[in-house]
């Protein structure tokens, strides 16, 4: 139980290399190797809500296309931000303790 | 996001129902539901894709975190969010899964076509299969940030992690998702 109580991950941000199964591994059960792959810091900051479409676009950093296509993915996962447990999640928690 | 004093306002508040709980009053466990479930709920949906999966770890966890009330020093809600978060990197470690079962059924549609919707579908199911192609760490990240909206300095505190680390991870999850994405899409 113990595990369950504590994080684990506080030292993982260093690059994370495909282990050596990948390659024999489907797409989607796979981590993504990213390197070589960067975006830029005004995009970031563009995805953190601290610029407009404009301005990213503008400043060279995104595509209108890449914009338009993080616009989906936002609204894409819109559902799940407003998600709500089930409404006997109380009832049935209370029925198992 | 709550203000600091409310925050700490909150805090207290739950440590006297916990008292209260160990006390002999285990009604009063429910409240704690009731103020958690549904921002817990947002996560371990994010996490899992899975509505059946996500209300499976809730239950799990909230029956887990009545078992171990006695151990809770700090925050509860930082306390419990940590025992649903390792509940789904637990479920992800065992489940690789190739395709998510969130419902599309169940999402209202705001495109006029079939075309459009056909479209929308399918980047569904493509984002689906890309988030979880993340690691563990990663997709939690992304999903605290762009599912939960929580700011790095609240990701970092519910993690115990720094927020340049959380920021490191988001713009790698964004970075491999764009990768994954873009060829088809953008």
């Amino acid at each position: 139980m113990t595990q369950h109580l504590n994080t684990r991950d506080g030292d993982d941000v260093g690059p994370e290399r495909p282990r050596s199964s990948d390659r024999e591994r489907p797409f989607s059960d796979r981590e993504v190797p990213i390197e070589g792959t960067r975006m830029s810091e005004v995009t970031q900051a563009w995805l953190d809500g601290d610029l407009s479409d404009d301005a990213v676009v503008e400043a060279g950093a995104a595509t209108r296309s890449q914009v338009d296509l993080w616009r989906r993915i936002g609204d894409d996962l819109a559902p799940m931000r407003s998600a709500c447990a089930p409404a006997d999640m109380v009832a049935r928690v209370m029925g198992a303790i | 996001m709550p203000a600091t004093s409310a925050l700490v306002d909150r805090a207290e508040d739950d440590q006297e129902i916990i008292n209260q709980v160990l006390a002999g009053n285990r009604e009063k466990f429910s409240l704690l539901i009731g103020r958690y479930s549904d921002p817990l709920y947002r996560h371990a949906l994010g996490m899992t894709g899975s509505p059946d999966v996500a209300e499976d770890i809730l239950q799990v966890s909230f029956i887990k975190a009545y078992q171990h009330l006695p151990e809770v020093r700090g925050r509860f809600d930082a306390w419990v969010f940590r025992i649903v978060a390792n509940g789904c990197k637990d479920w992800l470690k065992n489940i690789r899964r190739t395709h998510l079962s969130y419902d599309e059924d169940d999402q209202p549609s705001s495109f006029s076509t079939p075309e459009e919707e056909l479209d929308r579908t399918e980047l569904r199911s493509d984002l689906d299969r890309a988030l979880a192609a993340l690691a563990p760490s990663l997709r939690e990240a992304f999903v605290m940030k762009h599912v939960e909206g929580r700011s790095y300095e609240e990701m970092a505190d519910l993690l115990g992690t720094t927020v340049g680390a959380l920021k490191m991870r988001v713009h790698r999850a964004r970075e491999a998702l764009q990768v994954l994405l873009e060829e088809k899409y953008a």
